[in-house]
């Protein structure tokens, strides 16, 4: 585990394995027949910039193979809050889930009132209050006053009928 | 000439049209602070609204929102990290930092002084040049516009300190295979396995918005209340100060000149645009600026924040010598403006200058009463938007998360997007702890599809043979300057590093 | 205290009120327009026109817009489809490309999934070249590439295999030599592709015929043919591509779909909304800025047309080699 404590290695590593893939597909793709006498074609490029990417991956992995002990991961990342920064990222992927079925007022208001209390709010009145104003206030700019059209939500539709 | 200038002036003067530049810059400031929503959705937005009004008062109201447009996105760049078009991506670079110092109040005053005299210099190149400037923009071709491209890549080279080069060509490299996702030239799917919500590709703002603005916010939340120096600097008095000494004025005036005349060039050029110039012209200034001030620029450089705005204004303003001359769009921006113009039943083209000097010239002095008005308002306006940023924490970061995944979802209305866009950012946050520079990622990602396109027609033209880069003179030249500006900064650091190992024996 | 927070109450009421009231409006006076590409783009102006027209002569009272991006156009087509039963008012806008797209299967639904309405505008495409060009006719320009294949460089404002290309394939096809040898160069809007000519890298532009025009006028380039079966009288000195004795028609319509499921009288309820929307001054003043030819093709006439298209286009790409 010692040998991957290090930013630069991890990091390159990252990459590697990233171009190493991206190459792989890049050799998969398809060109066009009709175009067959052309010099350059849908793969030229990609795969140049596997071979470059990985080319530089190796170097920054063989450069950090002699700091050995700088750039601890775990240094860096000492003190870090681990728990609400998780929370918030679960919370945005939730909101991206709900956000057809809920529509945009309830699931945006139900996102940010929970993000205001994750991140340590307690006054639960009032970041209510915040967060739904906000939503409200944006509804109202986007759809009335802009004419852009926002999804109403299934929730909204079992509840109130089809009319979109 | 006179004559249409003044009928322009007059008209734009008028009280109902002066309500509608108020109006429009209002309007226009909302629209673009909301990331996602910049200039091309605002005007599209407007035109149905400008319908009924009569020409004159339509375009003065587009000008308005056009350039409220261009200064909210802007702000959110500077205030949230977050660049909501990618002419403002070079604008958070330095803007951000700057504000996070407790100076965002500086930071948009900059960038207001700086976009006003972008527009104003380029106005005056317009004026001054406009009857020879239709033939430089036709005078690129696609080989041109890669070696352009290439040169714009040389940008990097700002972001990458010491011992971050790798780095920095990593990040780049990423972003151009970003790039390639969806449908290319030749009309084959890549990387897209079978997904409908992969054929557009990736887009810019999706990636902006994700490794700057969400993954900033993330960061601030993961170091926690551990980092109280930027919390202490939110308490600054001068948060709100617009306050230049004399001394940053005098800084930044070269800036402005180079980058104005820089920007108007290069916005020009149908093919290359207002990003481009941008990030010319930080690279520009960054390579032009003493070795003591060059750590300055990515920490809250006013030069780097100045180059760029100036530059993405001044290529605004140049943009419109294709509209107006030729006809001819040279970005979406333009080609809704064009879009807005025909509906009131103005053709522009080479016509509309010598037939009807008195449209043409009222159409360029609307968008300059637009670059006015928005400095009139906004400046008494900066003090209020920059104490947004002393709003607590915990509602803050909410906020910043919600406005970008909107912007995004404003854009594509597909909630696929808003799940790709928290993994990008939670990767974008693995790339930031690892000490991985994000904005070589951005750059690569916005120059990789004009780069290969730009390629790919100037070999199908050429025959598959690569003699365009020294057969053609524009092609040679900026070819040439792509070199020097990489090799320069290595030949010095290298006999640098020689004097000093040298100076090292002797002392020993 | 309590006064405040009755007042608060009454707000959130009178809120609520307003947007239930806004969204449940009579069906027949509404109309949703549903545009598969951004803001700003050509399905979204037509269709924001249509509708200004529609809503500004009191045909409807309100007319709303969906930008429903993505997938080159098929996340609209295929979100119509799924969520048909709520679509009763909806029309969807689309074009010729739809057919290309659905052939070459970039989208995995086609028209034929949805119901056609009627088509309101159409676009031919147009051949155009510099002023300086040594081509003065269609034949001059097949002259030229019999001569030399490669020294005709065609300009186009989308990728292989999408519309620019596939009209100059049809032209050239038809005019009896080899589209397959065809040197398309595509850009990434036909404004770029104009550049491109101007500049002199290609000598040849296929766009759109609308888009042409106003260039023409402007006096920078010449139109040498265009692909309407004949002559238009806005422009009656372009000529066709058929009198010049090519064969090549071809109409880039404008269109409307409705749900799958639409019954028949809705359909009628459509195409009455859509003829009177012919009949206005508002429309003809949109129309005519926007330089646009109306083109009304309703119902059973218009499904016939759109599988002549279909079966036109397949042919031409079975013969190029892009479909096997």
């Amino acid at each position: 585990m010692h040998l991957l404590d290090n930013k630069d290695r991890i990091g390159s590593l990252l990459l590697l394995v990233f171009s190493f893939t991206y190459l792989q597909y890049a050799f998969e793709l398809p060109i066009d027949p009709t175009a067959g006498d052309e010099s350059f074609n849908a793969r030229t490029l990609p795969i140049g910039l596997a071979i470059a990417a990985i080319a530089f991956a190796l170097i920054e992995l063989f450069f950090s193979a002699r700091r050995v002990d700088e750039n601890r991961i775990s240094e860096a990342v000492q003190g870090f809050s681990w728990i609400p920064t998780l929370s918030l990222v679960l919370l945005m992927v939730v909101y991206s889930l709900l956000f057809s079925k809920l529509g945009f007022v309830l699931s945006s208001y139900l996102f940010l009132h929970a993000s205001f209390l994750t991140l340590g709010e307690r006054r639960i009145f009032l970041s209510g209050f915040i967060a739904a104003s906000l939503v409200v206030f944006l509804w109202l700019m986007l759809t009335r006053v802009f004419g852009i059209f926002l999804d109403s939500g299934d929730l909204y539709r079992f509840l109130f009928g089809l009319v979109s | 000439m006179i004559e249409g200038i003044l009928t322009g002036l007059y008209t734009a003067f008028s009280p109902i049209n002066l309500m509608m530049v108020l109006m429009g810059c209002f309007a226009g400031t909302f629209i673009g602070m909301l990331p996602g929503l910049g200039p091309v959705s605002a005007i599209a937005l407007m035109i149905p609204i400008t319908y009924g009004l009569d020409p004159a008062s339509g375009l003065i109201l587009i000008a308005g929102v056009y350039y409220g447009a261009i200064f909210g996105g802007s702000t959110s760049a500077i205030l949230i990290n977050a660049p909501g078009v990618s002419g403002a991506v070079a604008t958070a670079f330095d803007g951000y930092p700057l504000a996070q110092s407790g100076q965002a109040g500086k930071a948009l005053a900059i960038a207001a002084y700086s976009s006003f005299s972008g527009g104003t210099i380029g106005a005056l190149l317009l004026f001054a040049f406009v009857p020879f400037l239709a033939q430089v923009s036709l005078s690129f071709q696609s080989a041109d516009y890669f070696a352009l491209m290439l040169f714009g890549c040389t940008a990097i080279a700002a972001f990458s300190g010491k011992g971050q080069v790798v780095k920095a060509i990593l990040m780049t490299l990423l972003g151009l295979m970003l790039a390639t996702v969806g449908e290319d030239p030749s009309g084959i799917q890549r990387f897209t396995f079978g997904n409908p919500d992969l054929y557009d590709g990736i887009s810019f703002l999706l990636l902006s918005m994700a490794t700057f603005a969400l993954a900033e916010a993330l960061i601030v939340v993961l170091k926690g209340t551990s980092d109280s120096h930027a919390a202490s600097a939110m308490e600054s008095k001068n948060l709100g100060s617009l306050k230049l000494s004399r001394q940053e004025a005098k800084d930044i005036a070269p800036t402005v000149g180079r980058s104005s005349i820089l920007g108007f060039f290069v916005g020009i050029l149908p093919g290359a645009g207002a990003t481009i110039a941008s990030f010319l012209a930080y690279g520009m200034e960054r390579n032009l600026a003493p070795d003591e001030k060059k750590g300055e620029f990515g920490a809250g450089s006013h030069r780097g924040l100045a180059a760029p705005e100036t530059a993405n204004n001044a290529a605004s303003t140049g943009s419109f010598v294709p509209l107006l001359t030729l006809g001819i769009p040279g970005s979406a921006t333009t080609a809704v403006m064009l879009g807005a113009l025909l509906s009131y039943g103005i053709q522009p083209g080479p016509r509309l200058y010598i037939d009807n000097p008195a449209v043409f010239w009222s159409v360029i002095i609307s968008m300059y009463v637009g670059n006015v008005f928005l400095l009139v308002l906004n400046l008494p306006l900066i003090p209020y938007i920059s104490k947004l940023l002393r709003v607590s924490r915990q509602f803050l970061t909410p906020i910043i998360l919600f406005f970008s995944l909107m912007g995004v979802y404003l854009v594509s209305f597909n909630t696929f997007d808003l799940t790709i866009m928290v993994l990008i950012a939670v990767l974008a946050v693995i790339f930031r702890i690892l000490n991985y520079p994000l904005a070589p990622l951005l750059l690569g990602f916005i120059l990789g599809g004009m780069l290969e396109d730009n390629l790919r027609r100037a070999l199908l033209i050429w025959d598959g043979s690569f003699t365009f880069l020294w057969q053609r003179p524009i092609t040679l030249t900026i070819m040439v300057i792509t070199l020097l500006t990489l090799c320069v900064p290595l030949i010095s650091t290298v006999r640098d590093s020689r004097r000093a190992g040298r100076s090292d024996s002797v002392s020993a | 205290m309590r006064e405040l927070k009755r007042i608060r109450y009454t707000c959130l009421v009178v809120l609520l009120l307003f947007a239930a009231s806004a969204t449940n409006s009579y069906a027949a006076e509404r109309i949703h327009f549903l545009i598969p590409g951004g803001a700003g783009g050509g399905w979204d102006s037509t269709a924001r026109g249509v509708g200004e027209a529609l809503a500004r002569s009191g045909i409807v009272e309100v007319a709303s817009y969906e930008n429903l991006s993505g997938g080159g156009g098929s996340r609209a087509l295929s979100h119509l489809i799924e969520t048909a039963e709520r679509q009763e008012n909806t029309l969807m806008i689309s074009s010729s490309p739809i057919i290309l797209r659905s052939l070459r299967k970039i989208y995995p639904q086609s028209y034929h999934d949805v119901v056609a309405v009627a088509s309101v505008v159409v676009d031919y495409g147009a051949f155009v070249v510099r002023n300086d060009s040594p081509y003065k006719s269609w034949q001059d320009v097949i002259e030229g590439f019999l001569e030399n294949p490669r020294g005709v460089n065609v300009a186009g404002g989308s990728s292989r295999a999408s519309m620019d290309h596939i009209v100059a394939a049809l032209a050239f096809n038809k005019s009896g030599v080899n589209a397959k040898q065809l040197k398309y160069i595509p850009y990434n809007a036909g404004g770029h592709a104009m550049v491109g000519l101007l500049s002199g890298e290609t000598q040849l532009l296929s766009t759109g015929l609308s888009e042409a025009i106003a260039l023409a006028e402007q006096g920078e380039v010449r139109i040498l043919a265009m692909t309407a079966p004949e002559r238009l009288d806005r422009v009656p000195n372009i000529p066709t591509l058929a009198e010049q004795g090519v064969p090549a028609v071809f109409s880039n319509w404008r269109g409307f779909f409705a749900a799958p499921g639409t019954t028949a009288e809705q359909l009628i309820q459509f195409e009455t909304l859509l003829s009177e929307l012919y009949e206005t001054d508002e429309w003809k003043v949109i129309r005519e800025n926007r330089g646009w030819t109306d083109f009304f093709v309703v119902g059973d006439e218009f499904s016939a047309f759109l599988d002549q298209q279909e079966e036109d286009m397949s042919a031409l790409l079975r013969e190029l080699g892009l479909l096997n």
